[in-house]
């Protein structure tokens, strides 16, 4: 059996921390094609199975009877080793030294399905950056949005604060509307006047158009609005909130956090299959035929005429950076990092065509003109 | 041009089985799928919304403006008094007659709908009992058409497996829609209908 991926667990996990992780992943995988067992290989605790040449995570459980003992072959082979920290112990005490300048997860502070997720993102099933835009209303849910904050930048998280004012409703800045595509999850905290004094129904469905999974927190007393059918629902009771410190208490917080985690994993799945789909579809209008996902997200399409094309395939906003790490991996060869227009500001697009104009190789493509692209390369190529 | 016409509704909290498995982000993944996929070589027949129209409206504008007249959306005029602002995001509006009640309003304006010679296909997704009412329609009057119900999402949609014993309806259980629809509903030869 070849496998494309390689996940283990090194160390000394629990039995329970094992069956989280492992139910996790296969929640996340439920959207692509790739198996756990099948096309992922998922090893724990075996020191004999060496390292492979296919992208490779692994979750070294600390314990105070810490060794490295395993590890050696892995270091060695420079596989993506993530430590995990378990609740009540220090890393000093945990983790074996050569692992301590690693980025450790604390299990202190965040859940174990954490682990999971960032062993897909180390072997790039899921997207590295978790951008959430946390969207509310100053006057009635700062403290919660500060809390919020704060818990989701300790899980890795880059957070944009939209905050809105008593001010009449400014239409969405370029940048702004900017920030929001770039995220993968809208996390409204939906307070008694905050939806209709944030958005119209048209900025709302421009939202959902660009394909960001939509997180209502919904406040007691605050029924969702008709709009709201397709957000993630997350009712809070007054239960939820601690009158001490003003917001919303611990367990609230992690429950939340818990969902966007999930949410954001599963979205990010989905979204990127159904694009990939997209793109085999405009592949196979010109006989082209696409490879499997390469370690870095990107796949080599092979023209008729047998000539390949390295494509990378972004879901969110593309950047020039994502042109330029592009680039580090075709070389020479012809590149494309093919994007959904749809959502994205016209601002964005402008600049994006401003860019393209600029740098011959990579191009930006929009994904459906991405048939009319590859019959041009083509063409190109036969001339 | 071929036409699609599109089921999609989102369950209520208070409906039970429907809202239970309901899969919002999936619903909202499956329709936006649907217009991508589609709506270069299809047009998109439907009643409508609040929380999905605006949805569909972005996603064609977007695309570029002669993709506005891709979606014909239908309305009722029992709800006359109320219609939501969102239907103005649309070029294409028709509106068919109130009669006595809401139930025959509603089969009044299903039937209409389902009247178009060039509808030959159709995609169920999410909602409540209209769901059924719409697929049980389609079927009597639709009988060689290309139907495909969406089980991931949940809602009404997800039970129709068991509702048609027939094999008039495709029961697609993953989340590649995309892919489902590419098969299905962009095949070259249109079916009789």
């Amino acid at each position: 059996m070849s496998y494309l991926y390689d996940i283990r667990v090194l160390g000394s996990p629990t039995q329970s921390d094992l069956d989280e992780i492992r139910l996790e992943i296969e929640a996340v995988l439920q959207a692509t094609t790739l198996r756990l067992g099948t096309e992922v290989a998922y090893l724990v605790n075996d020191s004999v199975t060496p390292p492979t040449a296919i992208p490779t995570a692994i979750a070294y459980f600390g314990s105070a009877a810490h060794s490295n003992q395993g590890l050696q072959p892995f270091i060695e082979a420079g596989a993506v080793i993530v430590p995990i920290v378990p609740a009540g112990l220090a890393v000093e005490t945990a983790i074996p030294r050569e692992l301590r300048k690693l980025n450790c997860v604390h299990l202190e502070s965040v859940q174990v399905q954490t682990v999971a997720h960032a062993m897909l993102e180390c072997i790039g099933l899921l997207p590295r950056q978790r951008r959430v835009f946390l969207s509310y209303r100053r006057a009635e849910a700062t403290e919660a949005a500060i809390q919020l904050f704060q818990a989701l930048s300790a899980r890795h998280f880059n957070v944009f604060l939209d905050t809105h004012d008593i001010l009449p409703a400014v239409d969405f800045q370029a940048a702004l509307w900017h920030r929001l595509t770039e995220s993968d999850v809208l996390i409204m905290l939906d307070t008694p006047s905050y939806f209709s004094s944030r958005w119209t129904d048209a900025e709302f469905g421009r939202a959902l158009a660009k394909g960001i999974a939509i997180l209502r927190v919904g406040w007691p007393g605050v029924a969702a609005t008709r709009s709201l059918g397709l957000a993630v629902e997350l009712p809070l009771t007054l239960a939820d909130f601690s009158s001490a410190v003003g917001g919303v208490n611990d367990a609230a917080i992690a429950r939340i956090c818990a969902v966007v985690l999930s949410t954001r994993a599963r979205s990010a799945a989905v979204r990127m299959e159904n694009f990939m789909e997209a793109i085999r579809h405009q592949a196979k209008q010109v006989i082209a035929a696409v490879g499997n996902r390469c370690s870095a997200g990107s796949v080599t399409i092979k023209l008729a005429s047998g000539k390949d094309v390295i494509v990378s395939a972004t879901t969110g906003v593309p950047t020039s950076q994502s042109l330029h790490d592009l680039e580090k991996i075709a070389g020479p060869a012809d590149a494309a990092l093919v994007f959904d227009a749809i959502g994205l500001h016209a601002d964005a697009l402008l600049h994006i065509e401003w860019l393209g104009g600029h740098v011959k190789n990579p191009r930006w493509v929009k994904v459906h003109e991405l048939a009319w692209k590859l019959a041009g390369w083509e063409a190109d190529s036969n001339a | 041009m071929r036409e699609i016409f599109l089921s999609a509704s989102v369950p209520l909290p208070d409906r039970g089985d429907f809202y239970r498995d309901f899969d919002p982000f999936l619903l909202q993944t499956a329709v936006r799928e649907l217009v991508g996929a589609v709506i270069k070589d299809r047009r998109i027949v439907w009643g409508g919304h609040p929380a999905i129209t605006p949805m569909i409206a972005a996603i064609c504008a977007d695309l570029g403006v002669e993709y506005q007249n891709q979606v014909l959306l239908y309305q009722s005029n029992w709800f006359e008094r109320k219609f939501p602002t969102e239907n103005q995001l649309f070029v294409n509006r028709t509106y068919t007659p109130a009669l006595s009640d809401l139930s025959s309003s509603l089969l009044r304006m299903r039937v209409e709908m389902l009247a178009r010679p060039d509808i030959d296909a159709a995609v169920f997704v999410g909602g409540m009992e209209g769901i059924f009412d719409e697929f049980r329609l389609f079927e009597k009057l639709k009988p060689n058409a290309t139907a495909i119900a969406l089980a991931a999402p949940g809602g009404a949609a997800a039970r129709l497996k068991r509702m048609s014993s027939s094999t008039f309806v495709t029961y697609y259980e993953g989340t590649n829609f995309r892919r489902i629809f590419h098969e299905h509903l962009l095949s070259a030869a249109p079916s009789s209908t």
